[in-house]
C-alpha cells in the first residue's frame, strides 16, 4: 500500500519542523556550532531518502540515531580533511563561556559517543535504556560510556 | 588537596556542561540547504536533477518541495528494489522419504553429541537437554504408549572414525533416529550412512547451508537455523544500528564466501550500501590490501565472515584509526570462536565488536529445569534446540502412529507449523490424540519448518565483546530472525 507522495512529503516536512530544533542541539553537542546544521541536514535528507523510512515506527529515535551516525561520519571526514592542520581546538567548536578552560578541554576530549550519552542523560533526561534505543547501541555500552565520561569530567572538575 | 566532588555535585556540574553544549546551537535552518543537498547525495544524476529542479521551481514551501523530491527519489529506489525477484520464504510442505523403514513400536533415539574433545563444553547443554526432553516425555506417558529410549553417543573430536563408530552402533541397536551432530562437518560425514539406512538424522546445532540441499532422502532435519537465516539476522542488526555503508571481508573458500553472500543480500534488500567486498587468502601473513580498502572507503560498518585471522585484520585497522569504538564491527561468533578476543594483544582491541550465534536464549524456567539435572551447567547454547529436536520427533511419531522413521519423518514439518498452537509435549500430544493438527512452538522459538526440514524462524544471539577482550554476557541480546 502506498500513500500519496505529496501527503507523505507534507508529513515529513512536519516531522522536520517538529524535531529539527532538538536534533540541532544534539548535533551541536556532537560536532560543534559550525558543522551542526550541516550534519543535521545531511542526516535528515539521508534518513528521509532511505527505503526503510516509511516503515519507521519511532521517528524521533531514528532521527537521533541518524544525526549521531552522520556526526561520526562527519568527524571522520573532517579528520581526514584537516589532517595537515592543527587539531581544531575546543574553542573553535564550542565557546562554552560558562566552563573553566580545563573543563572545556576535557569536554572536547570526550569521544563523540561519550558526549552523546552525557547530553542525552543530563539534557534530555533519558535513562540508559532509552538512550540505548535512541542511539542504536546496547544498554551496557551506554552505561560504559556514561561511566567513563563521568570519570573523565570528575577528574577535570576536581583538578 | 581540593574538595572532591560528591556524586550529587558532579551531577549538577554535568547538567551544566550538557546544557552548555546544546545551548550554543545555531539557528535552525528553515529548510535543508539546497546546494548542500545536491553535493551530499550520491544518488546519481536523476536524483540530483530532481532535487535541483525542486529548488528551481520555487514551490511555496522549500522544505516541502525538497522533502517531496527526496521522497520521489526514495520512491524510485523502492521501484528498483521491487524489480528484484520478490523475497519469499522457502517452500513449505512435508518431507517425503521414499524408503520403507521398520517399526517395532518404541521410539529409540541415539545421541551423536560432543562428549569428549574440543567441543565437549558445547556438548554439555545439548546432552542435558536431550535427557531432560526424554525424561519429560516419559513422565507424560511416553510415545505410542511406551517410554522413549535414549542411548547417549559421542561424536568424538572431529575424527570421522569416532562419529562413524557411534552411528554404526546406534543403527545396529535399531535406533529410529540419530540426534546430532553438533558440527556441520561431522553431520556431513555421517548423513549418508544414516539416511541410506532409512533412519532420521536430527541436528540441534548444524548451520551449514549445504545441509539444506543435501541429498538426504528427506530424512535430515535440524532445529538450528541455516547460516542464510543467520546472515539475515546479522544484516538486520547492522541496519538497525544505523549503518548505511558496509564493508565485507571474507576468507577465500565456499563456506566463508557463502556467508558473505548471505550477509550481503539482506543488507542490499534493506537499503544498505556495500562499499567494499573482498576475499583474501586466510593463510596470508599480512592483509594490507584489505585494510587499505576498508580505510579508504571508510564505511559505517565492517563485517568479517572469517576465522581467527580476523583479529590480525582488526589490529591492523585499529593502527590506521578504524576502531570498533567508532565503527560497527561484526563477526560470526561460531567462526571466530568464543575465545577469539583473547587473541588480541592490545587490551580493548575487540571492545565494541558484535557477533551473532544462531541459538535461542534459554528462558529462566528452562534453565532451572536443566540445572536440576545438571547443576554445573554454565552455558545453555543449543540446549533449547536440542530439547525441541527430541520433542518434535516424539510428536511426529505420535502423529504418525508409528516409530517407522520414514513415517515419522513425513510428520515432522507438520507438527511445527499450521494448526493448533501448543508448547509442551503433553499438551501437543493430547491435541493430536483429539485429531487436531498442531503447531509446536518450542523452547527455541516458533520453528515453522520449511519443506527442507529446518526452521524458518529462529532465535539468534547477539554477543558483544567487552572489557578483558571477552564476550560480556551482560550485553547479550536475543533476537528472532525469519525468512
Amino acid at each position: 500500500m502506498r500513500t500519496d507522495a505529496a501527503e507523505l512529503a507534507a508529513d515529513d516536512a512536519d516531522v522536520y519542523r517538529r524535531l529539527a530544533p532538538e536534533l540541532l542541539r544534539f548535533a551541536n553537542a556532537l560536532v560543534g556550532r559550525s558543522d551542526a546544521a550541516d550534519v543535521l541536514s545531511s542526516a535528515v535528507v539521508k534518513a528521509l531518502a532511505s527505503a526503510t523510512w516509511p516503515a519507521v515506527a519511532n521517528r524521533r529515535a531514528y532521527l537521533y540515531r541518524a544525526v549521531f551516525n552522520e556526526a561520526r561520519r562527519w568527524k571522520r571526514r573532517a579528520a581526514q580533511r584537516l589532517a595537515r592542520e592543527a587539531r581544531a581546538s575546543v574553542a573553535d567548536r564550542w565557546e562554552l563561556p560558562a566552563l573553566r578552560p580545563d573543563v572545556r578541554e576535557a569536554v572536547g576530549a570526550l569521544s563523540m559517543r561519550q558526549r552523546a550519552v552525557i547530553v542525552l542523560t543530563y539534557w534530555a533526561d533519558l535513562d540508559p535504556t532509552a538512550i540505548a534505543e535512541r542511539l542504536g547501541i546496547s544498554e551496557g555500552s551506554v552505561r560504559r560510556h556514561l561511566a567513563r565520561a563521568r570519570a573523565r569530567l570528575r577528574e577535570a572538575l576536581d583538578a | 588537596m581540593p574538595d572532591r566532588h560528591t556524586t550529587d555535585r558532579l551531577d549538577i556540574e554535568l547538567r551544566r556542561i550538557a546544557e552548555a553544549l546544546v545551548a550554543e546551537a545555531p539557528e535552525v535552518p528553515e529548510s535543508l540547504p539546497a546546494n548542500h543537498v545536491v553535493v551530499r547525495l550520491h544518488g546519481g544524476p536523476r536524483r540530483r536533477y530532481l532535487l535541483v529542479a525542486a529548488v528551481v521551481v520555487g514551490v511555496v514551501s522549500l522544505v516541502g518541495a525538497l522533502l517531496a523530491a527526496t521522497r520521489r527519489a526514495a520512491d524510485d529506489a523502492d521501484v528498483r528494489v521491487n524489480q528484484q525477484p520478490a523475497v519469499t520464504g522457502p517452500p513449505v510442505g512435508e518431507a517425503a522419504p521414499t524408503c520403507a523403514g521398520d517399526a517395532d513400536g518404541r521410539l529409540l533415539i541415539g545421541g551423536l553429541l560432543p562428549e569428549t574433545g574440543d567441543l565437549a563444553s558445547l556438548g554439555a547443554p545439548m546432552i542435558a537437554a536431550a535427557s531432560l526432553a526424554v525424561e519429560e516425555i516419559n513422565a507424560a506417558g511416553g510415545v505410542l504408549g511406551r517410554p522413549v529410549e535414549y542411548i547417549p553417543g559421542d561424536s568424538g573430536d572431529g575424527d570421522p572414525e569416532a562419529a562413524n563408530l557411534t552411528v554404526d552402533s546406534h543403527l545396529a541397536a535399531g535406533a529410529d533416529a540419530v540426534l546430532g551432530a553438533a558440527a556441520s562437518g561431522v553431520s556431513l560425514d555421517v548423513i549418508d550412512t544414516i539416511t541410506s539406512a532409512c533412519r532420521i538424522q536430527f541436528s540441534p546445532a548444524n548451520t551449514s547451508p549445504e545441509l539444506t540441499d543435501h541429498d538426504d532422502g528427506d530424512l535430515y532435519f535440524r532445529t538450528a537455523p541455516s547460516d542464510v537465516l543467520q546472515g539475515r539476522a546479522l544484516a538486520d542488526l547492522i541496519v538497525a544500528e544505523g549503518n548505511r555503508t558496509v564493508a565485507l571481508l571474507a576468507p577465500q573458500g565456499a563456506y566463508s564466501e557463502g556467508l558473505l553472500d548471505f550477509t550481503k543480500r539482506p543488507l542490499g534488500e534493506q537499503g544498505a550500501e556495500v562499499v567494499v567486498e573482498r576475499t583474501y587468502d586466510p593463510e596470508a601473513t599480512s592483509f594490507d590490501a584489505e585494510v587499505e580498502a576498508v580505510v579508504a572507503a571508510d564505511p559505517d560498518a565492517l563485517v568479517m565472515t572469517g576465522f581467527a585471522e580476523s583479529s590480525i585484520i582488526l589490529n591492523a585497522l585499529a593502527a590506521r584509526g578504524f576502531t570498533p569504538d567508532e565503527h560497527g564491527v561484526y563477526v560470526y561468533i561460531d567462526n571466530v570462536g568464543p575465545a577469539w578476543g583473547e587473541s588480541f594483544t592490545d587490551p580493548g582491541g575487540p571492545v565494541g565488536v558484535k557477533g551473532t550465534r544462531p541459538t535461542a536464549g534459554a528462558t529462566d524456567e528452562f534453565r532451572r529445569r536443566l540445572l536440576l539435572r545438571e547443576p554445573d551447567l554454565q552455558d545453555f547454547s543449543y540446549g533449547p534446540e536440542t530439547y525441541d529436536a527430541v520433542i518434535i520427533m516424539a510428536l511426529a511419531a505420535e502423529r504418525a502412529g508409528t516409530d517407522n522413521p520414514a513415517e515419522v519423518a513425513r510428520n515432522i514439518n507438520g507438527v511445527t507449523r499450521g494448526g493448533e498452537a501448543c508448547a509442551t509435549f503433553d499438551e501437543c500430544r493430547d491435541l493430536i490424540a483429539g485429531g487436531e493438527d498442531i503447531d509446536y512452538n518450542g523452547e527455541s522459538g516458533p520453528l515453522e519448518f520449511s519443506a527442507a526440514g529446518e526452521p524458518t524462524v529462529a532465535g539468534v544471539a547477539i554477543l558483544s565483546y567487552g572489557a578483558d577482550n571477552r564476550i560480556d554476557d551482560s550485553l547479550t541480546e536475543f533476537r528472532q530472525a525469519k525468512f
